[in-house]
Order: C-alpha cells, then structure tokens, then sequence
C-alpha cells in the first residue's frame, strides 16, 4: 500500500472547480462565499458530495 | 457519456440562492441544470427565486443551455392530497419560468418533466416518499442523460 498526497501528485480532481482557488482546501464552493449562503448550504459545501479523482 | 459535471446540490437547502447563481455564472461549463424546486416549501417561495436565479445565470452565460427540470414523483403524492398540491404547484413555477425565458426570446432554454425522469411507474425507485434509490437515480440518469446528449450533440 502507498499513500499519495492530492497536494503532491499529478491526481486529476474534478467536481470541485475552485479547488486551486480555495488553496487545495475540500470545498464545493469559492471560500468567499461563506459569508454570503446560509449557515447550512455551508456546512454542506464541506462535503464532497460529486468530487471525484481520477488516476492518469 | 464520459463529461465531467459539477455537482452545486446541498440537500434540502437548495432554494436558489442568488450568490450560488452569481457563482454559476462564473464557471466555464457547457450546460446548466436546475433541479431544485422541490427544496422549496411553497410554489410562492420557489416563484419567487426561480426566474431571479435564471437571470443571474444568464448575465454571466448568455449562450449556455440551461435545462430546468420540474419535481419528480414524490410517492405520497398518490394518497396526500397536499402534497400533490405542492408539488404540481412547484412544477407549474418551472414551466411558467420556462414560457416567460422562451417568450422573451431565449432559444437556449429546455425543459424536462421531472414525472418523465421519474413516474408513478417508477415508485420502487424511490426510498422515502421523495429521495431516489439507487434504481431511481439509474434510470434518472439514463433519462435525462439522453436529454444532455441531444442539447450538448453528443450523440
């Protein structure tokens, strides 16, 4: 078994569009945004319900 | 049919919000998808933020296809007599968003018939009066998945 680090690796990330934008943090939307939607649709922004990665 | 999507649902808590809509608007995608009516507690509400949330879509993409999609079944609608209200009002918002787009000279809009992606007939694939099962999000894609390919000329 080898662990590889998403931050260190050539791993495609998809479903999470501003990913780079946030700074490789885990979120579904722009981390400006936070202020902006409830409390609820935030909490589950942290979820990454859809996000995919993908070996190549 | 090898894409890639982004996935913007958060539950119940998708109403059409217009920051989420701003947001929308900035990505490069080919294709829209709105299905959230049913999120929304009454027609009012999701009239209300329906027809907003489009044009917000539109000021930043105004060539994309956007393809908003009424309630599917909800199992209870077949012995509430209130909950078949609620949602036929719902999807009456939908379609009366869809006829105002249209009306006004957006080509690029579609509709589909959330009863079509998921009918009466298809009442085991759904798990709780209103979430699909795994059989119901299956034939949920295949359905609207061939919808995509002739808006998008997949095919």
């Amino acid at each position: 078994m080898r662990k590889v680090s998403l931050l260190k690796s050539n791993i495609e990330i998809n479903g999470m569009p501003w990913y780079k934008h946030n700074n490789s943090m885990m979120l579904r939307l722009s981390y400006e945004l936070e202020s902006e939607v409830n409390s609820e649709v935030w909490r589950l922004a942290k979820d990454t319900s859809g996000a995919r990665i993908r070996f190549s | 049919m090898n894409i890639d999507f982004i996935n913007l649902g958060f539950s119940g808590y998708s109403t059409g919000d217009l920051p989420i809509a701003k947001a929308m608007a900035s990505l490069d995608v080919s294709c829209y998808v709105l299905d959230y009516g049913a999120n929304n507690t009454t027609p009012r509400n999701l009239e209300e933020a329906y027809i907003p949330f489009i044009k917000e879509l539109r000021s930043g993409k105004k060539d994309k296809p956007i393809v908003l999609v009424t309630p599917i079944l909800s199992s209870d609608e077949s012995w509430k007599l209130d909950v078949q209200t609620r949602k036929n009002g719902l999807r009456e918002v939908v379609r009366r968003a869809y006829k105002e787009c249209t009306d006004s000279g957006d080509a690029n809009i579609y509709l589909v018939e959330g009863l079509e992606l998921l009918s009466f007939e298809d009442a085991d694939g759904i798990v709780d009066n209103n979430h699909p099962n795994d059989i119901g999000f299956l034939k949920m894609s295949c359905r609207l998945g061939k919808v995509l390919q002739d808006i998008l000329k997949l095919t």
